[in-house]
């Protein structure tokens, strides 16, 4: 009978989305701990033996003693083994004294939930087999060097599972020019000498869907989005391994609140109807929607184009428009407020012909338009 | 374009309604609310809203005219006259909307954006010249007396109404534009440089200005306090990492020194101990073998003084023997020494005797005629000097072979050969005689007496001679040399004798005869040398028993009087055994000194060092935990991230409003080239005199010229020049009427199209009326005219001036 993992990381409870207004906000810091909450479902519903939180369970070191006893209780309903947390970069455990840590456990105290915050070993021993997961925690935010060196040197007895857990980038998978993310390259993991890893830190999971027999790593990715960046769901691991060395993996769908950016250019009817198109797809309910719209249109379209924000607004979770897109005024246009030789329609026929700046003659008729209006 | 019927069917309030329009003025009589404004609204549409409306459009431009209560479409059919054709043209809007324009039998269009298009191409002129000039609102027209009536005379307020409802409605000065879009660009660009495309001053986020702000420099200040913010966290955030970096390093060192120093501490105590106690097993351990050294000396130390007396007594006599040998060897050694001091003694004698012998045998010299004859060799020196003084040079030639006889000086005469050819030459001091034959020839110095001064020198010649004959010496130098050997003989001889009384010493030579006999009775010895060696040898050797015998002495008092005896010292030495096995045990029980450390000592001072450290590291560590804490309380409220975000949100913020700054000095620009190419030509030309031709017919020639501010009256000229502002209502109306009959008039020079007034007589008296028909009249004999009016009297009146009456809309 294969170990059953649950394997999450990257969960940044305590993330405060405070560009956000309160209501969005304060679905969004909840919907960090819920998704958590229902990991921890999933993990018993599926019998896993562990549920391994690879680093930045927290979002920062001075996150609120309520929200992490909150968090440990949604943790202690675990049924399985152990809940294994790793301190990550974020949540770092610069020592003895780590506040956040300390607090952490006397939290769990009693409990199957255990913080890895030095390196070392544990060990387990089940009905199907024996386990040592090699811990390798965050020091500090940010690190030169990778925190699992000491793993190919540790003493590895035969008839066990060898699983490492450690938090920092992988080369090749994350950007980390300047090396500050405890970088870790495939070889080295490799050459650690342990059946796999269980990674956190980049936001999005590893291996490649479709993948089969047992990677080198895993990476969760964030259990639920947190910002337009994340571009999935929120993952999680569901991983079997075998005394053998054999592996069931399975990605799991653990986010219930998206984000979504959608950059357009609108110069057309149909680019409006492709825009309206493509939100509704989303599920407006639940989906944080961010538009980035640009271009022109003329005065009708844009009406158009209002009363689709409007109605967007309404139905997603939360709507937030960055628009640059001009009114586009038409000789037509023209034509219909200003009669013929007169300054304004010289003008604004004159602008409207620069085919560089016909946004132009929009801008000056707003100006002749509070002429007439004072 | 001329207007020949239009059909709602339905429209508004009208479910189906046919109106004949005809050439000239057209007037269209019915009370208020009887449809007039639907007729326009419907005429308007069918000219100018397409059918193919979004239901957004449909809704805001053709609900309004759906029948009640629940008509769900409108439809216009509009016939009229363009380009030498008759039209018919059919729009639905609504349910079942469609469009249609025929042109006589030809292909009707049923596209309605073509039909707009082609609609728009017969109407000629643009959408705002027909809304704004020739379908006079009548709410327009009113609303301007209405505001001159409610909001008084003041200047902007007529202008500006003037410009609604007298000019071209939309129309500005360029000047007012040109002000206004200068004041824009001032606002968009306050407290903003833009050579420098930074606040003007340089007065960034740290000295910002705070008034005047406009929205560049806005945009700027926001961007640049997000900047300066997001590096206070960036700055934070590395100040942070940088304390927890340290910490870490700190723990690890802590960490690592930490098990040396929790073992250090427990094997404190232990190992202090054993540092007594190892120097006691020492101190015990040399104790016992000090005493047992002395256990096993004692007994042979006495022996070996008992042996050792012996021995000496042996060496005692044997030096007597010596002793006695010596004696005799130095007194041989004595007798040598006599025989040689005799035989030096006779020896010197035999010399000091032959010596003497020498000195008898050397002739003496008297000093005093030694000293006499040196004085006279020095006179006889000095003569020769002076006779060398007078040198002569004598030369010899004779022409024939002969024997001369010379004298130089006082030398002895000689003979010598002359031959022919061969010349004689010699020199002679003071004087040269030659004589030849009989011939003696004497040449001598004239500078002194020669014969005298010759005499001299043999006198002292002669006088010479005898002194050395009376010395018996050839010469001076011989008398000297004699003198000195002589004098050098009797020191030799002195001395010789000095020698011999020395050797005698002081006896006589006798005595030392005597003496030397004496010594041939001694007997024979070894040589005195080699028995002072083994005397020498011998007094050594008993120095040497003497002092192992001391010594030996002396250990043996000192263990007596320490120990007592052998038996004594024995036990004390069971007693230091038996305690230094006890220590030893003791030791055995103590714990180890760890591997790596030569001594207890070396270990503990290590133990030390390192706890100073950990000390020192432990210090540090709660530096940096405070620091740490210092920093969590100073985490701002935002992290870089979405900092990072605001901050790019807030620069495109920033172009944006560059860009609009940008735009507005391009219309700036523009306006400017407009403003001078209208003044060019001005499309508006004769306006003025339109303007002032139709108020001259509506005021009874009152008023006869017109001064235009762009398209509105500014200044009418009359029995004096009086702005606009200034004329009372019932003219101000007359003036609007004529503005819209000359501007309809200027539009509608190049075609034929028609003019829609509603009510416009409503403000004006009757003769102003009367006037205002007349005028109207005249307008409509060149184009089409639709009067629309609720005053019967006004229809009538019109009529009776030749207006075709249309029936009741």
């Amino acid at each position: 009978m294969p170990i059953r993992i649950l394997h999450t990381a990257d969960n940044h409870l305590g993330l405060p989305f405070s560009q956000l207004p309160d209501g969005i906000r304060e679905r969004l810091v909840e919907e960090r701990i819920t998704a958590l909450q229902r990991l921890v479902c999933t993990a018993n519903e599926r019998q896993a033996h562990f549920l391994v939180v690879a680093g930045d369970l927290f979002d920062k070191l001075s996150v609120p003693g309520a929200l992490i006893a909150q968090a440990v209780d949604v943790l202690k309903g675990f049924e399985g083994e152990a809940v294994l947390v790793l301190a990550g970069n974020h949540d770092n455990c610069v020592g003895p004294e780590s506040m956040l840590w300390k607090t952490f456990r006397r939290a769990a105290e009693g409990s199957n939930v255990i913080a890895l915050t030095e390196q070392c070993t544990m060990d387990f021993h089940l009905d199907e087999g024996a386990v040592r997961f090699h811990a390798c925690p965050c020091p500090s935010r940010l690190g030169s060097e990778p925190m699992t060196g000491w793993v190919a040197g540790a003493e590895k007895p035969e008839g066990m599972l060898h699983i490492g857990i450690a938090h920092g980038n992988v080369e090749g998978l994350g950007l980390d020019a300047d090396q500050r993310y405890f970088n870790m390259t495939e070889a080295q993991l490799r050459d650690a000498g342990v059946h796999t890893w269980l990674l956190g830190h980049i936001h999005v999971p590893a291996p490649a869907p479709g993948t089969v027999g047992r990677p080198v790593y895993f990476m969760p990715g964030i259990h639920t989005p947190d910002s337009v960046r994340c571009t999935h769901p929120g993952h999680a691991w569901y991983i079997e391994l075998g005394m053998d060395g054999a592996c069931h993996h399975e990605q799991l769908t653990t986010g219930a609140i998206r984000f979504h950016r959608r950059t357009a250019r609108l110069e057309h009817a149909n680019d409006i109807v492709a825009l309206e198109q493509q939100v509704a797809a989303w599920d407006p309910p639940n989906t944080v929607l961010d538009l980035r719209l640009s271009g022109r249109l003329d005065r009708a379209l844009l009406n158009q184009l209002t009363t689709l924000l409007e109605e967007l607004r309404t139905r997603f979770l939360h709507l937030t428009t960055e628009l640059a897109v001009e009114e586009l005024l038409t000789p037509a246009e023209i034509a219909e407020r200003f009669p013929d030789g007169t300054l304004p329609h010289a003008l604004l026929t004159s602008l409207l012909a620069d085919p560089e700046h016909p946004g132009d003659a929009q801008v000056a008729l707003d100006i002749i338009q509070d002429l007439h209006r004072a | 374009m001329k207007l020949l019927s239009i059909r709602l069917h339905p429209f508004g309030g009208t479910t189906d309604r046919t109106i004949t329009l005809h050439d000239g003025l057209n007037v269209l009589q019915g009370a208020n609310e009887y449809g007039k404004t639907t007729l326009v609204h419907a005429l308007w549409h069918a000219l100018n809203t397409s059918t193919d409306l979004v239901p957004s459009a449909l809704e805001k431009n053709m609900r309004r005219w759906f029948p009640l209560p629940t008509g769900d479409h409108v439809r216009v059919t509009l016939c009229f006259e363009a380009e030498g054709s008759t039209w018919t043209l059919e729009k639905t809007w609504g349910a079942g909307r469609s469009a249609r324009l025929q042109a006589g039998n030809g292909a009707p269009m049923a596209d309605p954006s073509g039909i707009q298009q082609r609609l728009r191409s017969l109407l000629r002129l643009n959408e705002a010249t027909w809304k704004w000039v020739l379908f006079t609102g009548q709410a327009q027209l009113s609303r301007t007396l209405e505001h001159l009536a409610k909001e008084g005379t003041t200047l902007d307020d007529v202008h500006g109404l003037l410009q609604g409802a007298a000019a071209i409605p939309g129309d500005i000065p360029a000047a007012r534009l040109r002000s206004v879009l200068d004041d824009r660009i001032d606002a968009h660009y306050s407290n903003w440089d833009r050579t420098t495309n930074a606040p003007r001053g340089g007065r960034g986020i740290g000295n910002p200005w705070k008034n005047k702000v406009g929205p560049v420099l806005a945009a700027y200040y926001t961007k640049e306090s997000l900047r300066a913010e997001l590096e206070m966290v960036v700055g934070h955030e590395r100040a942070v990492d940088a304390v927890n970096e340290r910490s870490a390093r700190l723990t690890a060192t802590f960490q690592k020194a930490e098990p040396f120093i929790t073992e250090g501490r427990t094997l404190r105590n232990g190992l202090s101990s054993r540092i007594g106690l190892e120097e006691k097993v020492h101190r015990l351990t040399n104790t016992v073998q000090q005493l047992m050294a002395i256990v096993n000396a004692w007994p042979g130390a006495t022996q070996v003084i008992t042996a050792k007396a012996e021995e000496l007594e042996r060496s005692a006599t044997e030096l007597e023997k010596v002793q006695a040998e010596l004696d005799s060897a130095r007194k041989h050694a004595q007798a040598q020494h006599l025989r040689d001091v005799h035989r030096r003694i006779t020896e010197a004698r035999a010399a000091w005797q032959e010596a003497c012998s020498k000195l008898a045998a050397l002739p003496a010299v008297d000093p005093q005629a030694l000293q006499q004859l040196r004085k006279l060799e020095q006179h006889i020196n000095d003569l020769q000097i002076q006779v060398e003084a007078q040198k002569l040079v004598a030369r010899l030639e004779s022409t024939g072979a002969r024997s001369v006889t010379v004298q130089s000086g006082t030398e002895a005469p000689a003979s010598i050969a002359l031959a022919p050819g061969q010349p004689w030459q010699a020199d002679a001091a003071g004087r040269f005689s030659a004589t030849v034959d009989d011939l003696q020839i004497t040449v001598q110095s004239g500078l002194e007496d020669v014969d005298a001064l010759f005499g001299k020198l043999e006198n002292a010649r002669l006088h010479r001679a005898e002194l050395l004959t009376a010395l018996g010496q050839p010469s001076l130098a011989d008398a000297v040399a004699a003198a000195t050997a002589h004098v050098d003989q009797q020191r030799i001889v002195k001395g010789l004798e000095d020698l011999y009384k020395a050797a005698l010493q002081d006896r006589a030579e006798e005595e030392w005869e005597a003496a030397v006999k004496e010594l041939t009775a001694l007997p024979a010895t070894r040589d005195g040398a080699v028995l002072e060696e083994e005397r020498t040898r011998l007094f050594k050797h008993q120095a040497g028993i003497r002092a192992e015998i001391d010594t030996k002495r002396t250990q043996v008092e000192g263990w007596t009087q320490e120990h007592e005896s052998v038996d004594a010292l024995m036990e004390k030495v069971i007693v230091h055994r038996a305690e230094l096995s006890g220590a030893q045990q003791e030791l055995a029980v103590l714990p180890a000194l760890p591997h790596g450390f030569a001594s207890v000592k070396d270990y503990l001072e290590a133990l030390d060092a390192r706890e100073r450290e950990q000390d020192g590291v432990k210090g540090q560590l709660d530096t940096v935990r405070r620091e740490h804490a210092r920093l969590e309380g100073l985490t701002p409220a935002r992290t870089a991230e979405e900092l990072r975000e605001e901050l790019d949100l807030k620069e495109r913020e920033f172009q944006r409003r560059t860009a609009e700054g940008q735009a507005l000095l391009r219309i700036q620009q523009r306006l400017a080239a407009v403003a001078a190419a209208r003044e060019a030509g001005d499309p508006l030309q004769g306006l003025a005199d339109a303007v002032a031709r139709y108020f001259g017919a509506l005021t009874a020639d009152r008023y006869t010229r017109v001064e235009l501010e762009g398209t509105t009256p500014g200044h009418v000229h009359g029995p004096v020049r009086l702005p606009a502002t200034q004329l009372s209502q019932g003219a101000l109306g007359s003036l609007a009427l004529a503005t819209r009959l000359a501007l309809a008039e200027l539009y509608l020079r190049n075609d034929n199209g028609f003019l829609l007034l509603d009510d416009p007589f409503t403000d004006l008296d009757p003769q102003r009326r009367s006037r205002a028909i007349h005028a109207l009249m005249q307008f409509a004999a060149q184009r089409q005219v639709v009067l629309f009016t609720c005053h019967p009297e006004h229809a009538d009146a019109l009529v009776e001036a030749g207006a075709t009456g249309v029936g009741e809309p």
